[in-house]
């Protein structure tokens, strides 16, 4: 319709979005359209489980912006902005995020923007 | 300070015996044996191998939980700080074994465990993904490159270092998804994969489709009276002599014989060439493995309509994958063709 | 071989004593044997009663090839 050749086709979130990732790139291919995909991975804290809800042969050009899944560290902090007692509770959070020594152990996702659709960052990932 | 490491073997690298011996129950020696020594020897003054735990490879095969329970006891019994097992090389039962020691030593006893495979060993699917497997040939003939491998790589997890990558550390890849920094942002990566693909150009995937490799169940039979059966078996049962010289282990192909007019796979005319297993009983009563003499009665009793009149065999015996399937799609196109209805597949 | 065999259309069923390997290869019928050595027998008994072992094996694989089935399944 628009006479494109190529498309990058991205998504928000995961899960549902997958499905549409997926389902996007799979249409845009039996066009006749190339695609590269840009998504994030929740492949599991173990990175052992399957990083998209959906998966097709068609999709052989992804671009990862990492695992979102993936426990980090952050020290404590002298000063800060906001509530630390929600960490618990957030997604990526779990009971004991937030350490005595006001220091945080919480999954990647917990910072917003950390694994970015939209290839932002220069985080990516490999299967070891 | 020196690391106490338990080393987990079977019963033909501990000096038991061969597959006669495989029935071998699990034993508990202090040191290193066999292959130990080797082990030792990569070791130097960083550890030690305090203990071996030995079980024979049918013993587990067959026993996979109640084994796996004394094994650990046992292993735990000399309070190790880390678990080698094997190398296993091709060998489908000891690999199963080592996989599944191995996994139960980390997730119960919590400490770091090693073992090593050839790739094509069944125990790697069954349990790369939670330990590490190093990658080692074939045969028994890589044990000198296996063990050092191996031994850095149990020195690496007792330290507690980083682990690398599989190119780096030598084990096989286990499919988990490690994040690692690139050199440029996702949205150049992306643009610039594009452009290739729009030229042509090869380029590589961030993130490989995962690929299921399954086979959807077919039909089953409707109309088992009116059903002609297929017999074929990876146990090796073959005329005797084994006129076509299907090999022991590695087998690169399959016969086709006739069993128009035979009741019985009878002592007199089938033995296996199978090299995997104790062929005693097998060469005894082939039946025991391709079950001729009751497929035949229930033949005659009208269970099912005809046993088709050839069976297939090969030797299952550290099979490259790629000869089985092909042998399968030769094996079934055949069928498919002379209008066999179903397949019993017997294996060792 | 289970699995090529299976491609074509034609049911399987696997008779073999290290199920967990069937499993994660992926046959979709299993039928568990005796033992390694002798999957469809028993030499510590007597060759009528291994007769009767054999076909209470077979009789099962039937079933297994007669049986619908969406997944895996071990017909024990």
């Amino acid at each position: 319709m628009f006479g494109v050749d190529g498309v990058v086709i991205s998504e928000e979130g995961f899960g549902n979005p997958d499905a549409d990732l997926i389902m996007n790139c799979r249409r845009a291919e039996k066009a006749g359209v190339k695609t590269v995909l840009i998504t994030d991975e929740y492949a599991g804290r173990d990175g052992a489980s399957q990083s998209l809800a959906d998966a097709a042969q068609e999709a052989d050009a992804v671009v990862t912006a990492g695992n979102a899944n993936m426990i980090i560290d952050l020290s404590p902090m002298e000063k800060v902005i906001g509530f630390t007692e929600y960490v618990n509770v957030i997604a990526g959070g779990f009971d004991g995020s937030l350490k005595p020594d006001g220091s945080i152990e919480v999954e990647l996702q917990a910072i917003t923007g950390a694994t970015c659709e939209l290839g932002f960052n220069k985080l990516g990932a490999e299967t070891w | 300070m020196t690391y106490r490491i338990v080393h987990y073997i079977n019963q033909f690298f501990a000096g038991i015996g061969g597959e006669e011996k495989a029935g071998t129950g699990p034993e508990s020696k202090d040191g290193a044996i066999g292959p130990g020594m080797a082990f030792k020897a990569a070791f130097g003054s960083e550890a030690e191998i305090v203990g071996t735990v030995i079980c024979g490879d049918g013993y587990f095969a067959e026993n996979m939980d109640g084994a796996s329970e004394k094994i650990l006891k046992m292993i735990s019994d000399f309070s190790p700080d880390a678990v080698i097992a094997g190398p296993a090389f091709n060998a489908g039962r000891y690999g199963t074994a080592c996989g599944a020691v191995s996994e139960a030593v980390s997730k119960k006893l919590g400490i770091p465990v090693v073992t090593g495979m050839y790739p094509e060993n069944p125990g790697v699917d069954m349990y790369r993904k939670g330990i590490y497997i190093v990658e080692t040939s074939d045969s028994a003939r890589g044990i000198k490159d296996a063990v050092p491998a191996m031994a850095k790589l149990i020195m690496k997890l007792l330290r507690a270092e980083p682990v690398g990558s599989p190119a780096d550390e030598g084990y096989i890849e286990r499919g988990v998804r490690v994040n690692c920094f690139q050199d440029k942002i996702g949205a150049e990566r992306a643009v610039d994969m594009l452009v290739k693909k729009l030229k042509g150009e090869e380029f590589r995937t961030e993130y490989p489709m995962p690929v299921f490799d399954r086979v959807a169940p077919a039909e089953p039979i409707k109309d088992m009276k009116n059903a002609v059966i297929a017999l074929v078996t990876s146990g090796g049962i073959v005329p005797k002599g084994n006129p076509d010289h299907i090999e022991a282990s590695s087998a690169t192909k399959y016969g086709t014989y006739s069993i128009a007019g035979v009741q019985s796979a009878d002592e007199v005319a089938y033995a296996t060439a199978h090299g995997g297993y104790d062929p005693t009983y097998a060469n005894t009563d082939p039946n025991r493995v391709l079950p001729i003499d009751v497929l035949r009665e229930m033949e005659k009793n009208g269970e099912f309509k005809k046993l088709y009149d050839y069976f297939f065999t090969t030797v299952g015996n550290g099979t490259p994958v790629a000869n089985a399937k092909k042998f399968g799609t030769e094996i079934g196109a055949r069928l498919k063709k002379d209008g066999v209805d179903a397949v019993i597949l017997t294996s060792t | 071989m289970v699995k090529a065999i299976e491609a074509t259309g034609i049911a399987v069923v696997h008779i073999c004593t290290i199920v967990p390997i069937s499993q994660t290869v992926g046959a979709n019928r299993i039928v568990p044997a005796v033992a390694i050595p002798h999957p469809l027998g028993d030499p510590t008994k007597s060759h009528e009663e291994e007769k009767m072992i054999r076909r209470a094996i077979l009789e099962k694989a039937l079933e297994a090839l007669k049986t619908p089935i969406t997944e895996q399944t071990v017909f024990n």
